[in-house]
């Protein structure tokens, strides 16, 4: 009930003071902006560096070369902590395009861990796909006269069959299915590639006699301690690395220090300009305050009629903000980030998801009850003797 | 019947000034106590450890039996809610509150009353009880300084207290109106407030039933 009272002293307030009323909607409204455009952008690339390169189907994988005569070493390996699954890895194949569609040599690899890139034109491969490839966007080939690289646009191949040989002189007749996105840092862009499966067969095929080593892929449960396998490896007489994994995280490294300094200080300034401006406010209406507390208003009483103030302000403040943010997100603020990083696995972009806008306004919400409780027991110390005198 | 009594009171200022000497005095229901001196007297202080406005260095304050004066601060407020109003020389209403709203003022943190319309009707009573129900949906801006001082009247008897200290109720009026807000006051020690004046202006003298002399801090006997 006594908060519904207020109202009135909050509506009085709020219009006998407009001027302050709608500079702290404005300052407010602002810092909203950045803090909500910069958190949402902090924690896109945290998720992205998190789920799609820490989490990356590569970076849960370890690669072992067993000699081929260890009978014994895919059950011991199998059967270590944290490996959830082990199949044979084929060797990549060299390729020579038979049709000369490329000058270059190919490397027929495969996806690891079924793994499925951004297919920016065709289709995915499908586990019932024979003799099929994903090819790179561009492919670098080389001019043979000039040895100057020439850029293929492998779009025009989707869907077609092209004619490879191998250094064993079979035939591999590979219809594409789709071309993947060459920024993906997981694949190597003077690749064509197929499922483990398929490159397996092509493996018995063009096999070589002299081979002594199986490699093996290990898939590992999330958090698995990758040194500590690799050393358990050794003992069942493996060799085992890590797959490598193409993509240089230092760069967003410093781009999520540099985002979380920025958050960081609009935060130290939205902080300390509220609680100047409220400060300032609560020093002018001292006779107010003190009346209240003549009144027989206790410190409780004195606290909500100060928070509710400037929680109505804020709350104006933040929707304005939310609408305001949106529009910056899309016009502005996106299309900078993107030509920044171009494609990729990671992405810098700002968007304001419901769970971001309520946390940050939870952040507003506490940091605008610490400055009105600071500020409430401030005019605990107003001498009430100031109501004694005269005007 | 109701009273205050203050025993021994001294105030000192930091440490250097003492503004109250030993000071006691007794507030009864139903009585107009006036408090004249000249400026620096202590009358001023007097009235803020009366009213709980402040706390003595030293000495006991007494309402309705009831030493208040080691209370903690929100007991000390409930106190003043309960059983204490005041008028201040500066009628201290909020401009942006009509007369009624300000009248409201004290009855926001009073649970005896359930909702805002029981509050309205109340503050609107006691607007007529001053005089002034035709103003009172009026901002103090659009009072007169007696008519502003009415609605603080109005304003301290809101949660119907025992007792009524006013600071020189008088001192921004002219004369015509200061007859008004004495003859206010003396009408609700007749109908059993306890009211405390404190001022410097002798008409006040005829309303009295007791007067007391402040100098220097030092309360001089009761006149009559």
């Amino acid at each position: 009930m006594t908060i519904v009272n207020f109202l009135m002293l909050i509506k009085a307030s709020v219009t006998q003071q407009k001027a302050r009323s709608i500079v702290f909607v404005i300052f407010n409204a602002i810092c909203v902006i950045c803090i909500l455009l910069t958190s949402s952008v902090v924690i896109r690339l945290w998720t992205d560096m998190d789920q799609k390169v820490n989490n990356h189907p590569y970076n849960k994988e370890l690669m072992v070369d067993v000699d081929i005569n260890n009978k014994g070493a895919k059950d011991k390996l199998a059967a270590m902590d944290g490996v959830e699954g082990i199949s044979i890895s084929p060797y990549d194949i060299v390729l020579t395009s038979a049709d000369k569609t490329f000058n270059s040599t190919v490397n027929l690899s495969y996806l690891h861990m079924d793994y499925e890139p951004v297919v920016t034109k065709g289709s995915q491969l499908k586990s019932t796909d024979k003799d099929t490839v994903l090819m790179p966007e561009i492919y670098h080939d080389k001019d043979l006269q000039t040895q100057m690289r020439i850029d293929v646009d492998c779009k025009k191949f989707v869907g077609k069959e092209l004619n490879f040989v191998d250094e064993n002189g079979n035939q591999y007749k590979l219809k594409v299915a789709g071309t993947y996105d060459v920024t993906d840092p997981a694949l190597d862009t003077q690749c064509i590639y197929t499922s483990c499966d398929q490159l397996l067969k092509y493996s018995e095929k063009s096999a070589d006699d002299e081979n002594e080593s199986i490699t093996y892929s290990l898939a590992l449960a999330k958090g698995t301690n990758k040194q500590q396998l690799i050393d358990e490896c050794e003992k069942y007489g493996g060799v085992a690395y890590e797959n490598s994994f193409r993509i240089d995280l230092s760069t967003f490294n410093l781009s999520l220090i540099i985002m979380v300094i920025v958050l960081a200080v609009f935060l130290v300034m939205t902080v300390m300009g509220t609680s100047i401006f409220i400060s300032g406010c609560i020093k002018n209406r001292t006779n107010e305050l003190a009346l209240y507390r003549a009144l027989g208003y206790k410190t409780g009483h004195i606290f909500v009629i100060i928070f509710l103030e400037y929680l109505l302000l804020l709350l104006i403040a933040y929707i304005i903000a939310l609408a305001l943010s949106a529009v910056c997100a899309q016009l502005i603020l996106n299309p900078i980030l993107a030509s920044m990083v171009k494609g990729g696995l990671i992405t810098l972009t700002a968007e304001v998801s419901p769970v971001s806008a309520l946390i940050v306004l939870g952040v507003f919400v506490a940091v605008l009850a610490a400055i009105c409780l600071r500020m409430t027991n401030f005019t605990q110390k107003i001498q009430l003797a100031v109501l004694l005198k005269e005007k | 019947m109701n009273s205050i009594v203050a025993k021994d009171l001294v105030k000192v200022y930091n440490q250097k000034v003492t503004a109250l000497k030993e000071v006691s005095i007794t507030i009864n229901q139903g009585e107009f106590i006036v408090v004249m001196g000249h400026s620096g007297s202590g009358k001023s202080t007097l009235l803020q450890m009366i009213g709980l406005l402040d706390l003595p260095t030293s000495g006991s304050i007494f309402i309705n039996s009831k030493d208040v004066s080691k209370l903690p601060k929100n007991a000390i407020a409930d106190v003043r809610q309960k059983s204490l109003g005041f008028v201040f020389q500066a009628f201290h209403l909020n401009p942006q509150l009509k007369a009624y709203e300000n009248v409201m003022l004290p009855m926001l943190i009073n649970p005896e009353y359930k909702n805002k319309a029981e509050m309205e009707k109340k503050a609107k009573e006691l607007i007529d009880v001053v005089g002034l129900s035709e103003r009172a949906e009026h901002y103090p801006s659009q009072l007169s300084g007696g008519e502003q001082q009415r609605v603080a009247v109005a304003r301290a008897l809101a949660n119907d207290p025992d007792f009524i200290l006013a600071d020189e109720p008088t001192g921004n009026l002219d004369s015509e109106n200061e007859v008004i807000i004495f003859t206010l006051l003396k009408e609700l020690a007749q109908q059993g407030k306890g009211i405390m004046v404190v001022s410097h202006n002798e008409s006040i003298l005829e309303y009295a039933d007791r007067v007391y002399y402040m100098k220097d801090g030092v309360l001089g006997d009761e006149k009559r």
